[in-house]
Parts: C-alpha cells; structure tokens; sequence
C-alpha cells in the first residue's frame, strides 16, 4: 500500500468522522457515535499499516509520517474522551483535527523512501516517537477544549483538559525520557540542550505547571486556560517550529533534511 | 492579587540568581567536581532535615513554591531554546550587557544555577516531607519525586564529574591518546586500533550502517569489537562511540568519542524510575478518584 492510496483511505476516514460528528448533535446515536469513530480509526489504521509493511521501515521518519500519526490518534483520543469521561464533543473536534492533518498530507506530499539511516536503526525509535504522536493528540485535544472554553462557560470542559493533560504529561515524559536513554546510546550524553530538547522540556513543564495548578485549586479557570493555549504553543515549537528558530542549524534531530554524507551521528 | 503576594519570595529567589550573574559572571562548570557536588548535596540534605520545622521548610513544601520552581525552569528553557548557545557572531549577544547576563552560556549562569538549587531543595524537603508521615497513597509521589531528584543529582550536579574526549585513528592505526574539553591530547588507560570500516549501503547508494572494527587493549585485557552508530562499546568505565569518518588522500579515518560518566547509573535509575512511573499513573489516577483528578 503505498502512498497514492493515501488520498482514498483518508478521505473515507473523513467522510466516517464526518458522520459520527453528525451523530453526536442527535440525542440517542450512542451506538452509531461508536461505530463510525470506531471505522474511522480502523480505516486509517489500515492504512499506517499498510505503508509500513510497504516502506519496509517505521514510518516515523519525516514531518508528513508525524502528521499521519497525529491524525489517526487524534480521533482515538476523541472516542476516549467520549467513552470514558461521556465528552462526546471530543468527537468532532478529533476528526477536524484529524482532517486538517490528513489535508496537510495530502496537499504536501513529502518523499517516503525506504531507507533508514543509520541514526535512525534504534530499539528507541518507534516507542519514542509513536509515544510523543500519542500525547500530541491528547494535548491537541485539550487545547481544542481551551479553546472552546473561551467562548463557552462549562465545567466539564477543564475537567476533561485535566484527564487528557495527564495522559499527555505522562506521554510527554515517557517520550522524552526514552529520548534521553536514546541519546545516551547515539551521542554519548543524556541531555544536550539541543534546540529539540530544550523546546521539549518548556512543553512538559508547561503541562507540569498545569496540572500542579489543577491540583492544588480549581480556581483560578483564566489562567488554566492560558496556560493550555501557551503550552500547545510550545509544543508546536518542539514539534516543528525549533527548524526556524536561528539555533536549530545545529540540532541533531534534523533527519529529514540531512544529506546522506553528512555527519554520521546526526 | 494577595495571592499573587504570595510569590514575591519566588521572585527574589529568581532575582538573586540574575544579581549573582551581573555580579561574579558565569560559573566554572568545574567547580562541581567530585567530592564537592556530593559534600553541597549532602549539606543540602542536613540543612532540609534540620529545618524541618521551620517556616523555610513550609515555604519548600508550599504550592507557591512547587510552582515557581516549574515557572522558573520554563522561563529558562525558553531563554535557551530561543537564545543561541555559544554563539560567536551575534553583535546582540556579544554586547556587554548580554556578554554579562551569561544568556548564551546558560547552562553556566547563575540564572540557571539558583533555580536548579531551589528545585533539588523543593524535592529534598517533598519526600522528607512525605516520609515523615508516611501513607501509603503517598507512594507514587514519593516515586516521582525522588526519580526527578535522582535524574537532576545525576544530570546536573554529577555533570562536571564527566569527561568527554575525541581521537582520530587512521585504518589500521592505533591510538593510546585523545582531546579532551580543553583541547589537551592526554593519555587514556587504553590503546584503540582501528582494525576495519565499512560502509553499507541500500541499493540506492543510501547509507545504512557505519562499521568500525576496533581492538582495544588496556589493563582489563584485549578485546575486538565492532563499533556501530546507536551501538557504543565499553571498555573499564568508558564509553566508545563511532562519532564520524573522514576520508583523506585515499584513507579512511574514524572520529571517537570516547566518555566517561560516573553518574550514569544514577540517571539511569532516574530515568527507568520517572518512565515507570509515568507508565503506571493513568491507571492509578483513573482507576480511584481519591487519588486527585476530580
């Protein structure tokens, strides 16, 4: 399955989120609000699957394969957030995220080749950035709940943030902290600064200063609020945002772009 | 705004480290070095117990004060993920003003330091805190915390106990010396031989493995390995790693990294701590309300 069929299999995820988004407006779809989330998952995840076994390596190496990931974790964080903690209005929110990411793909095709380079070959790659895919989509989650709670009073709406804050927190750092034992075995120390990191770090203890916040009081719902919009902003910054910052000529985790005769370790 | 009072400690605390910086400049990172980190650390616990009933030891445990750290560490990351670090050419950065606030050396500024000091001492008086009445609910705290004291006693004060060194071996050449930080060629406890290196190749020409046979030969005996990215080797207490190639007049060079680091074990433990921990939360805390979230 390579990546041509791409504009198939996430055009009928989107057509499915579109219809279990519609479900959620009607009162007593419960069922069908699951299974079209469900089929929208499933198709996606056919897909990913697919174009791995096809690429012959985890597609986990550039910003597109990112984004592919993004968008098939994010409706599932959605259908969580419905399941679990009854916030059906996860849903819709999912699957516009998820299309915009799908769009992205679609629009702005990036090469796919089969090679890993040998930075790359790491017990630590899949965990690392498949963890990180995961708490982006929880936490995109929250900031479209801090967003709609600028406009909307309800509870509910930072109560649910708090859950898929701390799942997102406990990716965050799950992530980053096998990036560390990662880097330990590629460049010799556990942390570097590099720009990456550092961006990295700012987004986990924004979440940290969150959720210690929640923790200690509910009052105090504008700051909360701000907080989960800056922190998503940083963590757009470590996502892609430290390759325009002047620093990040340096960083070791710029794989996409790296010429094969470059360094080796890099 | 009587709860913003609240943080005005913080801020001076944050205060002192700029002051400290405009006054004495950047620190020697060397300064830590075995047995001081270990003597200040030690220190750093005595004092935290013997205070334990002061009102410096409520301020550690306060909310106020767990926040401000995390606000602190925040406010330095984006001064280093924004600033360039060791920049040479930046006019800006090289203006006396910037040059003194150590913004582009900030892993050495005083900025950076006190606000490291006010975490470990936050995190000393937490689990002390939390031990002296100890509840069994308390034990994932306990856990977390004490991983992120292990991880920062490891990181950052066993940080100057590192050393990091490099040597260029020609194939078949071998080398007994390497550069280390300071630029000194010094003698290591071992002879490196560069045996072979290969490069492997896809079918498109794309790289997809570096490999160095090395023989290495010191007071624990002679060995042979091969050398990969992702696939350091040890040998004694250091670490090898295959960190470049150059090819010159037809020969093949390899750049090592060679490092010793004797605190790795106890960020290692940090780290396999905090990543179980975090592993394990979701469950605790969605499982039983009485743990937190709502």
């Amino acid at each position: 399955m390579d990546w041509s069929s791409f504009i198939y299999f996430g055009l009928i995820s989107i057509i499915l989120g579109v219809i279990s988004s519609f479900f959620c407006w009607k009162k007593e779809k419960t069922l069908l609000i699951s299974l079209f989330t469900i089929l929208q998952i499933l198709v996606l995840a056919f897909f990913v699957f697919g174009f791995w076994i096809e690429i012959k390596r985890p597609p986990f190496k550039t910003m597109g394969e990112t984004r592919l990931w993004f968008s098939l974790f994010m409706p599932i964080a959605g259908w969580i957030s419905y399941k679990f903690w009854n916030y059906k209005w996860m849903i819709p929110y999912g699957t516009v995220l998820s299309t915009v990411f799908i769009l992205i793909n679609l629009l702005k095709p990036e090469i796919h080749t089969a090679e890993l380079m040998p930075a790359l070959q790491s017990i630590y790659f899949v965990p690392h950035v498949s963890i990180y895919m995961i708490a982006y989509a929880f936490l995109g989650g929250s900031f479209v709940l801090a967003f709609v709670s600028l406009f909307k009073k309800d509870d509910l709406l930072l109560k649910v943030s708090d859950k898929l804050v701390l799942i997102g927190i406990c990716g965050l750092g799950i992530g980053m902290l096998l990036g560390s034992l990662w880097a330990k075995e590629a460049w010799g120390t556990y942390w570097d600064w590099d720009p990456k990191e550092t961006w990295a770090l700012v987004t986990f203890f924004g979440y940290l200063f969150y959720f210690h916040l929640r923790m200690m009081t509910h009052k105090m719902k504008k700051m909360s609020i701000l907080l989960l919009l800056i922190s998503f902003l940083a963590l757009q910054m470590c996502w892609y945002g430290v390759n325009f910052v002047p620093s990040a000529n340096k960083s070791l985790h710029r794989y996409s772009e790296l010429q094969y005769d470059g360094p080796l370790i890099s | 705004m009587s709860e913003m009072k609240k943080f005005i400690p913080c801020f001076l605390i944050y205060l002192i480290g700029v002051i400290f910086q405009l006054l004495c400049s950047n620190i020697q990172l060397s300064f830590f070095v075995f047995p001081f980190n270990i003597t200040i650390l030690l220190l750093f616990f005595v004092v935290v117990l013997l205070c334990r009933k002061t009102i410096m030891f409520r301020f550690l445990t306060s909310k106020v004060a767990a926040l401000s750290s995390i606000a602190m560490i925040i406010v330095n990351g984006i001064i280093l993920g924004l600033v360039p670090q060791y920049a040479t050419n930046s006019l800006l950065l090289n203006t006396a003003f910037f040059a003194k606030l150590g913004v582009s050396k900030m892993t050495s500024s005083w900025i950076f330091l006190i606000p490291v000091v006010f975490l470990t001492l936050i995190l000393i008086a937490l689990i002390i805190k939390k031990l002296q009445r100890f509840l069994k609910r308390d034990i994932l705290f306990i856990l977390i915390h004490a991983a992120l004291l292990l991880l920062i006693i490891g990181v950052f004060w066993g940080a100057s106990d590192e050393k990091v060194f490099r040597t260029v071996i020609p194939e078949n050449g071998t080398e007994y010396q390497a550069y280390n930080e300071e630029n000194e060629f010094v003698n290591l406890p071992f002879a490196i031989t560069l045996e072979t290196f290969d490069i492997e190749r896809y079918p498109s020409g794309a790289v997809s493995q570096y490999k160095a046979e090395i023989n290495i030969k010191g007071s624990r005996g002679e060995r042979t390995e091969i050398l990969r990215v992702n696939h350091p080797v040890s040998y004694q207490d250091y670490e090898i790693y295959l960190e470049n190639h150059k090819e010159y007049y037809q020969k093949t060079f390899v750049i090592l990294q060679i490092v010793k680091s004797p605190w790795s074990i106890v960020v290692k433990l940090g780290l396999v701590l905090l990543i179980l921990s975090f592993a394990v939360i979701p469950f605790v805390y969605f499982k039983n309300s009485k743990y937190g979230l709502e």
